[in-house]
């Protein structure tokens, strides 16, 4: 798949975890739904911008809490 | 983007500009700078800090109000502190720091910071201990002593969590990083997820419901009949929030960072760590506590048990990696400050003892639970030798007095710098933990008084150097 192609499951996977609970918050579908929605973003995020995003990596992160 | 130590193996530093001016080629635009902090603010520790806001009795509108003020304040000291000095001296702050303190006391601040930062991963080998626990059954307790373990099976879980992670910070963290850049905002939208769902659970989802904030009152109150009186005042709000990551800004760890800026404006990029981080995740995590107080009558801040409660296995998840994300190069860059001191040991060796006082400390679930205090003491400790590079950069030649003392003078060690670091120190230390003074309180005062001190101890220092190479010169 092209990046842009890429890029945009990515953004749908981070749809996936964030919109459901502001539609839980609207009463529209149950928790164990939004739960189920919030794994499935997860799991798809991760490879997806992996896929686009990884090669560009440099920086570490370091705990600034 | 950068890394933060001079101790830096040799054959990175050429690339790395750890002991020469950035040049313009390897200028950095904003954007990069903007996504760093996205991701270095959004760390397993907010899961424990949110949480803590509640449990010490502030109010909602005190913290919606306090935080924000705080954070703003927090930018603008980077803005307007670090930027200026990053940009024209363009050093990392362990350079700058030789340059003006003398390589054997950058040794001294390098086990001091390397310490510490073990204490803050081990903060965070508890957080995720907390979470892995979860599937197993595994509870997180907080011990009333300071030094007491939790239940065995926790305390073997957070030795096992410690070893993987020490094992694999000592392997290097390529790949760790890379996870932790992909993972941000992720955790940035886990977060928000959170703190939305677990306002719905209060039934705090009608406009009314929110502005009238029974949900959060409820629970203080909860909290303060299980506990005793406690409160948590607008202001301390605001300080903690402005000089919880003094280390960073009053302290200048950041001059790192901001030698590679192309323009000022990238000193603006702190606000996205600060609003996100330190703003919405803090409340959102702090939303999760409420609500499991109000559906379980439980106040124990387990963030793995609050965040599986809200988002099942992302919210464990989101736990795990925040943690091991940011455990993992904390404990790295904890190996090479000790390697610096040692520079014939190992780093992998040298990791894996940071390790080991990580893990040790990960241990004792009540030092993670302190986490508002402990910031603060790191603050306080690291803060006042930024002040030394200020009085340096701005003041030492208006006071016709020489500024990068050592390095002008061949000199590896600055009594100057020496005792105004660790007096104003040692009196913070005192007041911190013996008179029970709110850590983050004393950061200001000793990076004033350090700064101050520098001056002039500078001032006397000089004038003896100068008296000492005349005589040895009419010798």
């Amino acid at each position: 798949m092209s990046p842009i192609w890429l890029k945009c499951c990515s953004w749908l996977a981070l749809s996936l975890v964030l919109l459901p609970s502001l539609v839980f918050f609207g009463g529209m579908i149950d928790h164990g739904l939004v739960k189920l929605l919030a794994i499935a973003g997860t799991l798809t995020w991760f490879p997806v911008t992996f896929g686009w995003m990884g090669v560009t990596q440099e920086a570490p992160r370091e705990d600034r809490s | 983007m950068v890394s933060d130590q001079a101790t830096e193996p040799d054959e990175k530093a050429s690339s790395e500009f750890e002991r020469e001016r950035v040049p313009d080629s390897a200028l950095l635009g904003q954007s990069k700078f903007w996504g760093m902090y996205a991701g270095e603010h959004a760390a397993g520790t907010e899961f424990m800090i949110g949480p803590l806001f509640l449990a010490a009795g502030a109010s909602l509108p005190d913290l919606i109000v306090g935080l924000l003020l705080g954070n703003l304040l927090a930018v603008l000291t980077w803005r307007y502190l670090v930027v200026p000095i990053a940009m024209a001296k363009r050093y990392t702050l362990y350079y700058q720091l030789e340059r003006i303190a003398g390589g054997s006391l950058v040794k001294l601040y390098n086990v001091v910071n390397g310490v510490l930062f073990c204490f803050l991963a081990g903060a965070m080998i508890t957080v995720s201990a907390s979470a892995v626990g979860i599937p197993f059954g595994i509870n997180y307790e907080v011990p009333e002593a300071t030094f007491g373990l939790g239940a065995p099976s926790f305390s073997i879980l957070v030795l096992i969590v410690g070893a993987v992670i020490a094992v694999v910070a000592a392997a290097g963290y390529g790949t760790v990083a890379r996870v932790a850049n992909i993972a941000a905002p992720w955790m940035i939208a886990v977060f928000a997820a959170c703190g939305v769902i677990s306002l719905v659970r209060m039934d705090a989802n009608s406009w009314s419901a929110l502005t009238e904030g029974t949900y959060w009152s409820d629970a203080i109150a909860f909290v303060q009949e299980k506990d005793g009186e406690g409160s948590f005042p607008f202001w301390q709000i605001v300080v903690f929030a402005w000089l919880c990551n003094g280390a960073m800004h009053f302290g200048m760890a950041d001059l790192t960072i901001f030698r590679f800026a192309k323009d000022k404006a990238a000193g603006w990029a702190p606000s996205i760590g600060m609003f996100l981080g330190h703003y919405m995740a803090w409340i959102a995590a702090a939303l999760l506590l409420a609500a499991q107080i109000k559906l379980a009558q439980d106040h124990s801040a387990n963030p793995g048990a609050l965040a599986w409660d809200a988002l099942g296995w992302t919210g464990i998840l989101c736990v795990v990696i925040a943690g091991w994300t940011t455990a993992n190069p904390t404990i790295y860059r904890a190996g090479l400050a000790f390697q610096g001191v040692l520079p014939k040991t190992s780093r992998t060796a040298m990791t894996l003892v940071a390790g080991a006082v990580a893990t040790i400390a990960g241990a004792f679930p009540n030092l993670s639970a302190q986490l508002l205090g402990f910031v603060g003491t790191y603050g306080t400790v690291l803060g006042p030798m930024g002040a030394v590079i200020v009085v340096d950069y701005y003041l030492m030649k208006r006071f016709g007095l020489r500024d990068e003392y050592a390095y002008n003078r061949g000199s590896a060690f600055n009594v100057a710098v020496l005792l105004a670091w660790l007096i104003p120190v040692a009196v913070g230390l005192y007041l911190i933990l013996n008179q029970g003074v709110f850590a983050a309180y004393c950061v200001v005062p000793c990076w004033l008084a350090c700064g101050g001190m520098y001056l002039l101890l500078s001032k006397v220092t000089q004038k003896v150097d100068s008296a000492n190479s005349l005589a040895a010169e009419l010798n």
